[in-house]
């Protein structure tokens, strides 16, 4: 009692958000399209089931018939009636064990690419409140839990539930009054399963927890080791990590004590069952010269209590894997229900010119809902021009970025491109379309050459030898001795910040965009790689709408117009000259880093003036 | 254990008694004894058994938490270098589901075996007491039987080795996708993601279905056998009660005790599954344990008390990743005490390289870097990392506070000092118009708060830990030159004292520095002040004309320059 109280004080309350029905629901949507397979599944099941119900049948024949008869001459053919129901057990398991693995595994299967796929196509504003590693968990862990359970515990119910069935039913025909004294023990049964299924679910879903913890903790020291190291914090992380570890470990634990203490339980009420049975037998035969019940029927009930507990302790079994699989499959239903807050319009419509004329009316944004990071942004960016955005840190340049590219909807106002509300334009379209270079780049594990052609593989080798030429690329490649086919390591990390964020503004321009916005896209170049690309970039966006956000300001003198942003606000724009003349906001920037940069030759250019 | 298999053997012992007690000699008095023994043993026996399991289940349980702890101190004491090489999703895996497998053999693997195989000795031994012949068609079917399923063990080893690789593949290309999800987005990668995605999942249900098939060749003989061996005995046993060999009780027990034999023959084979599985984790987890660190503390390390003075030289240092790429060639620096230097070149030229070097993410392969004289090979790492602020290229911040996030390198700074951090960062200001204030949550690496600012953080990280060697290798790449010229007044106060080490692409702002370094395919090309360089007219003054704003500004400073010759 007062450990039953501590485990439920101990229990973090948490929301449950499904039913069990709606979680089964969800799970035999996948089981749905194998129906084929399922069936012939079953009737596997149902073949070893009758079967497992017989043999003892044929056994009690043998007893009664032939041994205590003395019928010797006669036993083989019963032994060999045995034998070949054996055989025939034997080959049904083969079809039954092959089955089951492809049932349980295709499912998975299916159901692990629906998940992803849904989580690739969610809307980026998850993704920001996400940690990775336990998404990754998710897809990793927890599906394969439910994995588990259909391999060990769901294959083993139909044949138990049969088993069940079928003994109970023989039982009741050998002798009802014993069948009833057998099943004395049932209600105690019950209550256990529902004492179970209470404290169970709470302890699979709290070492589902720490398990998606765990992979989030490794997966963020990884990422961060050089900064561990560097501060010299292992031994802290290690604490946390193994913190965490002792959660897992807790978790296990109190799963184990609750799940560990129903097979004894039942396996004692077993006896007892047993107990009863021969009791019971006893007290109607006493005193009778005739057994009413005979030996024959003993044994073979014997067996049968046997076999009735049998398939008992494996639905304890099958309860537990369910419990199991249920919290992971909880988790696995918070992803897939997870709605994207980005939808494509039911009838989207395309510009009828594609020219890249993009404007903002009246938007404004914020992340959270309590501060508007973007205020009241109105503005008209024309076909092929290049604006940069200037502003402090933090004044929403790279928010603008991110609406553009509909991470985000605006809260208030729209956007168009080409007279067409963003909502409006079909996700792909828009996409293919508008591209972003952000501020840090990110390259997948892979050689330079699918780096580069990611997104875009139908561009020629040519045109990626060309491109990487125009902006210095390709000196920087060869000299990599694997050339284009050098790996990059996770994250390009095998690579200099330059280097990758070279290679992320070749991948744009391969990517031939309407619409590009450069977030800070050679902010680590060293100046002479940036007049290259400077100079390539014009040449091949020529046409394209090009928005760059940077603060050397040195890379904006030739933009068509610059635009400043204060505190989420467009408080200037102009062309270079207009801005510096004028001595506002761009003129402070400006002055800034002549300051810094030439400090005391700002008189001598003031003098010039 | 052995009193709850014991007890539970004894069961079918008892109800021979009773069927011959009160079948054959109607004695009710042993009778009633004997159904007491039976209740009472039935309790016995499902104590123990619950006791066995717990303790078992104890014992199981923490030896996997401390092998989870050993596998994570190992990782975190990896060389740099092996997180560079490696795909995140494997080493993930590894450490959850490897050492899952490894649990689920310890838990349940070693209670099923120990109970089986007692089960076994058990039962064998009682048929032996009842019937020594009958034994014998257990026994010589019972061999080969064994023999199978070392087969099978050797069969699946090697399918399970490649599912947990292609359980890790799967792992990695979600994590990557995840991380790289900007991009996968803006260049419409989503078909890609999917269909890599499938297709390593269709490999991982190919390899299940692999394990499926050996699994149901080899799996249903087990109990076949078991049937066989009932039939066997149906046909000799019952020949042997018709002649009066043995009594009909005996005959039924020995049925019964057979048909016992069907649960820990199920757990054998789901035995050699797990046995297999968790061969294939630990092999795996091997391969953490088994990397050797290159960077090391040598035997008689020298243990940094107090501060550095902070003089660092380079001596014809060379170095490499991969050892075939040169990266650093022959480098010579010398960068005495309390000297701000600046480091200068083009991408991939090798100046993080370099300054990889100082707190020993990577040693180079020749040549010697030292520290106030001496090699840093020679102090103990970690604390020679404590005397070093570095503040990285790409910025990394945790999934926490900002506030944590601040005081990463010193845990027990007290808020007055973060907040003093973030000031000299010119952070304090943002912050406070959060609604959280220091308790924001950045989001994963910052996603949540903009670039400059993640950069910010990660200045104010290196402010609050009061080191003697401050190293910013182009940490203010997304901030705007107003910040910028805020920042480095209020980081001038705080280098007071200290060796700094910056690398920056801006390179206007270098007139500070004690010294310039220009760096070029991993070679210091130039080197001098500010104004040594420019009248060298060399490459640094190159870049200086070409980076001014103004042609005007640059003719100016022509001018000033021919003026100064
Ligand atoms: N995902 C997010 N969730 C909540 N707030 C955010 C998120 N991303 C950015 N912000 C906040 O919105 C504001 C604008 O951010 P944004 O990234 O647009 O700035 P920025 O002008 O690009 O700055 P920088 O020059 O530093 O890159 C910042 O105050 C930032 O903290
Ligand atoms: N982990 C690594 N494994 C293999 N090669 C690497 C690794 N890190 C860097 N490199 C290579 O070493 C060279 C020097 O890189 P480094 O990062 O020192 O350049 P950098 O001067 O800092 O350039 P940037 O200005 O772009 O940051 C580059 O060519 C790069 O590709
Ligand atoms: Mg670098």
């Amino acid at each position: 009692m007062g450990f039953a109280q501590r485990l439920a004080g101990s229990i973090k309350k948490e929301e449950r958000q499904y039913t069990d029905v709606e979680l089964l629901k969800f799970f035999f949507s996948f089981i749905k399209p194998h129906r084929k397979a399922g069936i012939i599944t079953i009737i596997t099941l149902i073949i070893t089931s009758i079967l497992a119900v017989f043999t003892p049948y044929v056994l009690k024949l043998a007893i009664d018939n032939y041994i205590i008869p003395m019928k010797f001459s006669e036993l083989w053919k019963i032994t060999s009636i045995y034998a070949i129901l054996i055989l025939i057990g034997w080959i049904v398991d083969i079809g039954r064990i092959y089955l089951i693995s492809y049932l349980g595994q295709v499912t998975v299967h299916d159901m692990r690419n629906y998940t992803f796929d849904h989580l690739t196509d969610l809307s980026m504003d998850f993704f920001e409140n996400e940690e990775t590693g336990k998404l990754v968990s998710i897809l990793t862990n927890d599906i394969d839990t439910v994995a588990e359970f259909l391999r060990n515990g769901l294959t083993d119910i139909v044949t138990n539930l049969l088993r069940l069935i079928g003994i109970i039913i023989i039982m009741f025909i050998l002798s009802p009054g014993l069948t009833l004294v057998t099943l004395l023990v049932t209600p105690f049964i019950t209550f256990i399963f529902y004492i179970v299924r209470k404290y169970a679910r709470e302890a699979y879903r709290e070492i589902r927890k720490s398990v998606a913890k765990l992979t989030a903790k490794i997966a963020e020291t990884i990422n961060g080791i050089t900064v561990i190291k560097v501060y010299a914090q292992e031994e802290r992380v290690k604490k946390e990590f193994g913190e965490i570890n002792e959660e897992n470990y807790r978790a296990n634990i109190k799963q184990n004590i609750i799940v560990n203490s129903v097979f004894p339980l039942i396996r004692s009420l077993s006896s007892i069952a047993i107990l009863l049975l021969v009791g019971y037998a006893v007290w109607v035969n006493q005193g009778l010269k005739q057994p009413a019940i005979s030996v024959g029927t003993i044994v073979a009930f014997i067996r049968y209590e046997g076999m009735l507990f049998d398939p008992i302790l494996s639905l304890t079994m099958f309860y537990s894997l369910f419990q199991s699989a249920m919290a992971a499959l909880e988790r696995v239903k918070r992803i897939t229900s997870h709605e994207s807050s980005i939808k494509e319009d039911p009838n989207p419509l395309i510009p009828k010119e594609k020219k890249g004329k993009l404007v903002f009316d009246n938007v404004w944004f914020s992340y959270d809902k309590q501060r508007f990071v973007l205020k009241e942004i109105n503005l008209q960016i024309d076909p092929g021009e290049s604006v940069a955005l200037v502003g402090h840190t933090g004044a929403g340049k790279s928010t603008i970025g991110k609406l553009i590219l509909r991470y985000y909807d605006p809260d208030n106002g729209k956007i168009t491109l080409d007279d067409v509300d963003l909502r409006k334009l079909p996700l792909s379209f828009l996409s293919k379309k508008v591209v972003l270079v952000p501020q840090e780049p990110f390259l997948f594990n892979n050689t330079i050459m699918y780096n580069l052609k990611y997104g875009h593989f139908e561009v020629t080798d040519e045109e990626v030898y060309h491109v990487s030429k125009e902006i210095g690329l390709d000196r920087v490649i060869n000299k990599f001795p694997q050339k284009y086919d050098t790996i990059v390591g996770p994250r390009g990390v095998q690579l200099s910040q330059g280097e990758k964020q070279l290679l992320s503004f070749a991948r744009a321009l391969l990517s031939k965009p309407l619409v590009v916005v450069l977030d800070e896209a050679t902010a680590s170049v060293d100046p002479f790689t940036e007049y290259e690309i400077q100079k390539a970039t014009e040449k091949i966006l020529e046409n394209a709408t090009t928005i760059i956000i940077a603060h050397r300001l040195s890379t904006l003198k030739n933009v068509d117009r610059i635009i400043v942003m204060e505190e989420g606000e467009i408080v200037e724009q102009g062309k270079w000259n207009e801005l510096i003349k004028k001595q506002g906001y761009f003129y402070d920037y400006y002055k800034a880093q002549v300051l810094s940069e030439m400090s005391g030759l700002l008189q001598l250019e003031e003098k010039n003036n | 254990m052995l009193f709850s298999v014991g007890a539970e053997l004894i069961i079918p012992l008892l109800i021979k008694e009773i069927i011959d007690a009160a079948f054959i000699k109607q004695d009710y008095m042993h009778l009633k004894l004997l159904l007491g023994e039976i209740f009472v043993l039935a309790i016995i026996s499902g104590g123990m058994n619950f006791l066995s399991r717990i303790s078992s289940e104890f014992g199981a349980q923490k030896t996997v938490k401390k092998l989870r702890n050993d596998v994570f101190d190992s990782l975190i004491n990896k060389d740099v270098q092996y997180f560079m090489t490696r795909e995140t999703g494997q080493l993930l895996t590894r450490t959850t589901a490897d050492v899952e497998a490894i649990r689920r053999l310890l838990s349940v693997g070693t209670r099923i075996s120990l109970q089986g195989t007692m089960t076994y000795l058990g039962i064998i031994f009682l048929l032996w007491k009842i019937d020594v012949s009958l034994v014998m068609i257990v026994i010589i079917m019972g061999v080969p039987l064994l023999f199978l399923m070392l087969i099978f063990g050797k069969r699946v080893g090697p399918l399970f080795m490649k599912q947990r690789i292609q359980f890790g593949d799967l792992s990695n290309i979600v994590q990557e996708t995840l991380e790289g999800i900007s991009v996968v987005k803006s260049y419409r990668g989503e078909p890609i993601q999917k269909s890599l995605f499938h297709n390593s999942n269709r490999k991982y249900f190919d390899l299940q279905m692999k394990t499926a098939l050996e699994r149901a060749r080899f799996l249903p003989v087990l109990y076949a056998a078991l049937g066989f061996m009932t039939a066997g005995v149906i046909f000799f046993g019952g020949n042997a009660v018709i002649s009066g060999v043995i009594t009909v009780g005996s005959f039924v027990a020995f049925i019964t005790y057979l048909t016992m034999l069907i649960v820990p023959t199920r757990f054998v084979a789901w035995f050699l599954v797990m046995w297999e599985q968790a061969k294939a984790g630990a092999k795996r987890l091997h391969e953490i344990f088994s990397v050797p660190e290159k960077v090391k503390n040598s035997p008689n390390a020298i243990k940094i008390k107090g501060r550095l003075n902070g003089e660092i030289i380079f001596e014809n240092v060379y170095f490499s990743y991969d050892g075939v790429t040169p990266v650093l060639n022959g480098l010579n620096m010398h960068i005495n005490p309390g000297e701000k230097v600046a480091i200068l070149g083009a991408i991939g030229s090798g100046k993080t390289s370099i300054v990889n070097l100082i707190p020993r993410f990577y040693d180079p392969q020749k040549g010697v870097v030292k520290i106030d004289g001496i090699n840093i090979k020679k102090y103990d790492l970690r604390s020679l990392r404590r005397q070093i602020s570095f503040v990285s290229q790409d910025t990394f911040l945790f999934s926490t506070t900002i506030k944590e996030n601040i005081a990463f390198g010193k845990p027990d700074a007290t808020m007055e000092e973060i907040i003093e951090a973030a000031k000299i960062a010119q952070l304090h200001d943002f912050i406070m118009k959060l609604p959280d204030k220091y308790d924001t949550i950045v989001g994963e690496r910052g996603i949540k708060i903009s670039g400059g600012q993640r950069q910010r953080v990660a200045i104010a990280r290196a402010v609050l830990v009061n080191s003697s060697i401050l190293i910013l290798d182009d940490t203010t790449s997304s901030i705007d030159s107003k910040t910028e010229r805020e920042l480095q007044k209020a980081l001038w106060k705080v280098m007071e004292g200290k060796t700094v080490i910056i690398i920056t692409q801006r390179i206007g702002n270098l007139r500070f520095a004690d010294k310039i370094f220009l760096v070029d395919n991993g070679k210091v090309v130039e080197s001098g002040t500010h104004e040594e360089l420019l009248n060298k007219k060399g490459l640094y003054w190159e870049i200086y004309v070409s980076r001014t704003l103004d042609p005007k500004i640059a003719e100016a400073i022509i001018k000033k320059q021919s003026i100064g010759e």
